[in-house]
Parts: structure tokens; C-alpha cells; sequence
């Protein structure tokens, strides 16, 4: 029976080098997970921010309102930017009341 | 003292005193506390920008420093950008530099200590420096007055509180809202089935209203000579200048209500056909703006559409274009 060989010193480094590739493997695929699932979050947070932020509502309104609202009617008409240098009827022109009104328009 | 009402189909109205006449919100009853939280800050912040009864207001420092360029506040900026556009849009008929017009007839204090008469000679007739002679720097937000003008943004700057107020409470509550300023609404968002309703009278005040109406979108306005009116001398002046002469226009209507895309729109339809006078109604159809012109003797006058009531709620005498 041949007597067990002990590697030689290049085989040993060469085993040593294997296993330092393959820590390094592992620790860069941690890395890009990690730095793949931050900027998800990032994203996912900005998002849900400019939702939240004045101006930047882009939701319908709660069902209740909305299912009252003919289409069309929602906002202001054209040339509504109030510095608009020209005069504009409103998108929809007024109607008689139906019920008794909670505020007066007049001299003030 | 703010208080608030439960009006009919689920509105609810908060209503306060601010800018010497009555702010009125009306939205749902679930927005109602945030959203007059949110017309408190408006009617604050456009009182300190744009009083020009106030001595601490930046609109004073600006007039104050007239011949000189000054960097205004985007609040401030914005305020003049509109009054200008208004000026732009009428062709003078409503020009924001007739402050100063408006100082000799003596409206230079709060209006309580105005209406008790003053003593004084009515000033010769002279036009205002006119709204051209405004300079402003969009990038630096700077505004230069020329020397002895003083810029007056009683017309439009209420109107863009409403406006702004009414368009914030939708934007960041999503509610449907009318904004109403001493009777310069703005309504933004859903609006209710039938649209909010909104009297029509000849003062913001009174108990009742001749007619009732709708909006569901833009503004509505009334300007009229019938309260802010006083006596100089031996002579009975009003509000609203005629930038033509630096006096109060010419009395024709008594009280003109118009409807329009927003609010500050329809406060230059209505302050401009005070001073056409009769001319008004030929000019408001040619805009295609809905209103009521309501003339000294009680006569009314309807445009472009405006709902013309029915015997129940009809004025003594009616006509229309």
C-alpha cells in the first residue's frame, strides 16, 4: 500500500486561493443583494413620499364624493390658473340652486 | 368668532370673520376642521402680504419704497403677477396702481373709520400711473414701482385667496370645496350633486338673498357700490376707481355678479363692468361670462347664460341678452 501523500506547497495554495475565491463570491453576491433590495426600498419610498407631499395627490377622492360628480367636473376649466391674463367662463356655466343656499355672493 | 352650520345634502360650512368681511367654507363634515385650518393660514398670510391697511404688511414696505427695486416675497409676487395679468386681461378697466387714487379720495384707513364721511375737496380727475409702469423681474422676483405709486391689490388679491385656499383643501384633502371671501367664491373638486349653492344679494350679508344659484367649478364674484361707499366733502364716492380718471367710476350698476373659470376672473368681470357702466353687458357676452348686473333702480340685466329665475325667486323687473 503507497504511503498517504501530503500535498505538496503549490497544491495547498492553490487550495487556499479556491477558498478565498469562493468566500469572495459569496460576499459579493451578499453585496448586490443588499445594495439591489436598498434602492427598491429607496424607490418604494419615494413613491409612497410624493403621494403624501401638498400638490402631488394623485388618488380619487374617497367613494362617497366622487360617485356624485359628473364626469368632467372635478376641477377648474380652461384658462383656470389664476395668472391667466385672459377671462374665461367657467367649465361648467351656473345653474339654478335647488335648496336654499349656505352663503351669499354680494357687495362687500 | 368662527362657528359652523349643517347646511342641506351632507355640506358642512365653517364661517368666520377675516379681511373686514365674512370667509365661508363649505365642504364635507369630515374635512371640515382640517380644511378651516387650512383657510385660517390663507387668510393670515394673505392679510400680512397684501393689506394695505396694515402698516406691517409687506405690500406697505413695497408702496412705502416705490422708485426702488425691491425683492418681494413669492406670496407678495405672486399677488402683483395676478393683478397685472387682471390688468392685462380687462385693458386696464381693473388696474392694480390706483392706490394712490384711491388714498386722495380718502379710503386710506379701514373702512369704519372711512364711512362716517370725510371732510376734503373731491381730487381733480387723473389718470392712474397704469399697470405698464410696473416693472417686474420674474427671476429675482423683483417689482419697481415708479416714484409716487402705491399698488392696491384690494380686487384680486381676495379673490386669489380663495382660490388658493379652495384649490390647497382639495389638493390635500381630496374633498370637494367652495371657499367664499367676503362673497368671492372658488369651488375646487367634486362638488356635491346640483353643484354648492351661493346666494346672490346685493350686500354678502343679507338674510336674503334675491336669487340662489349653483357652481360646480371656477369662481363667482360680486363687486358693487352699494356698501363701501362714503361721503367726501360735499361729494359721494365709492370703491371701485375708474383707472381712466383716478375717481369712482361712474355709477351705473349697483351690484354686478359673474361667474368665471376661477375666482379672481370673475372678481375682474365684475369690478370691470362697474367701470364700463353700460357698456358691461356687450363686453361680458363678448367674454361669454355668465352674470347678473343689477342696475341703481333695481333693474337686472343677465348674460351669456346666467340662470334666469323663476317667478318665485323673480326681481321686480327682468331682463336678459
Amino acid at each position: 500500500m503507497a504511503p498517504l501523500r501530503q500535498p505538496g506547497p503549490a497544491q495547498q495554495r492553490r487550495a487556499a486561493s479556491l477558498r478565498r475565491d469562493g468566500a469572495l463570491n459569496r460576499l459579493s453576491s451578499i453585496t448586490g443583494s443588499i445594495a439591489v433590495a436598498t434602492i427598491a426600498a429607496v424607490a418604494a419610498l419615494g413613491i409612497y413620499v410624493a403621494k403624501a407631499l401638498p400638490g402631488h395627490h394623485a388618488g380619487a377622492s374617497t367613494g362617497a364624493t366622487t360617485s356624485t360628480v359628473p364626469a368632467g367636473n372635478t376641477g377648474q376649466g380652461a384658462g383656470a390658473s389664476s395668472s391667466s391674463s385672459s377671462l374665461n367662463p367657467p367649465s361648467n356655466p351656473p345653474t339654478a340652486a335647488s335648496s336654499p343656499p349656505p352663503v351669499t355672493s354680494g357687495s362687500t | 368668532m368662527a362657528e359652523a352650520d349643517a347646511p342641506a345634502h351632507s355640506q358642512h360650512v365653517y364661517r368666520t370673520r377675516a379681511l373686514g368681511s365674512i370667509a365661508e367654507l363649505v365642504t364635507d363634515a369630515g374635512a371640515l376642521f382640517a380644511a378651516s385650518e387650512m383657510l385660517e393660514e390663507e387668510l393670515e398670510r394673505i392679510d400680512l402680504v397684501a393689506s394695505r391697511f396694515r402698516s406691517d404688511s409687506e405690500l406697505s414696505r413695497l408702496n412705502a419704497a416705490a422708485g426702488s427695486e425691491v425683492v418681494v416675497s413669492h406670496d407678495l409676487f405672486e399677488a402683483i403677477d395676478v393683478a397685472l395679468a387682471m390688468a392685462e386681461a380687462t385693458d386696464g378697466l381693473v388696474d392694480p396702481t390706483v392706490g394712490a387714487a384711491m388714498n386722495l379720495l380718502g379710503y386710506d384707513r379701514d373702512f369704519a373709520d372711512v364711512l362716517l364721511g370725510l371732510d376734503g375737496e373731491l381730487p381733480p380727475e387723473r389718470a392712474v400711473p397704469g399697470w405698464r409702469s410696473v416693472s417686474v423681474d420674474r427671476g429675482r422676483r423683483a417689482v419697481r414701482l415708479p416714484a409716487d405709486t402705491s399698488l392696491d391689490l384690494g380686487a384680486t388679491a381676495k379673490a386669489l385667496a380663495a382660490d388658493r385656499a379652495a384649490a390647497t383643501i382639495h389638493s390635500r384633502l381630496g374633498c370637494g370645496v367652495l371657499v367664499s371671501l367676503g362673497g368671492d367664491a372658488s369651488a375646487a373638486g367634486p362638488a356635491p350633486v346640483g353643484g354648492f349653492d351661493i346666494g346672490i344679494a346685493d350686500t354678502c350679508t343679507s338674510p336674503v338673498p334675491a336669487e340662489a344659484i349653483a357652481i360646480s367649478s371656477g369662481g363667482l364674484a360680486s363687486s358693487g357700490v352699494g356698501v363701501r361707499h362714503w361721503r367726501l366733502g360735499s361729494h359721494e364716492v365709492h370703491h371701485i376707481v375708474d383707472p381712466a380718471t383716478g375717481l369712482s367710476a361712474a355709477p351705473c350698476w349697483r351690484t354686478v355678479s359673474a361667474a368665471a373659470a376661477t375666482c379672481v376672473q370673475a372678481n375682474a368681470a365684475s369690478t370691470a363692468a362697474i367701470v364700463l357702466g353700460e357698456r358691461a353687458v356687450d363686453w361680458l357676452e363678448d367674454h361669454g361670462l355668465p352674470a347678473r348686473l343689477v342696475r341703481l333702480d333695481g333693474t337686472v340685466v343677465y348674460t351669456a347664460g346666467w340662470p334666469i329665475p323663476g317667478p318665485a325667486l323673480s326681481a321686480p323687473e327682468l331682463s336678459s341678452r
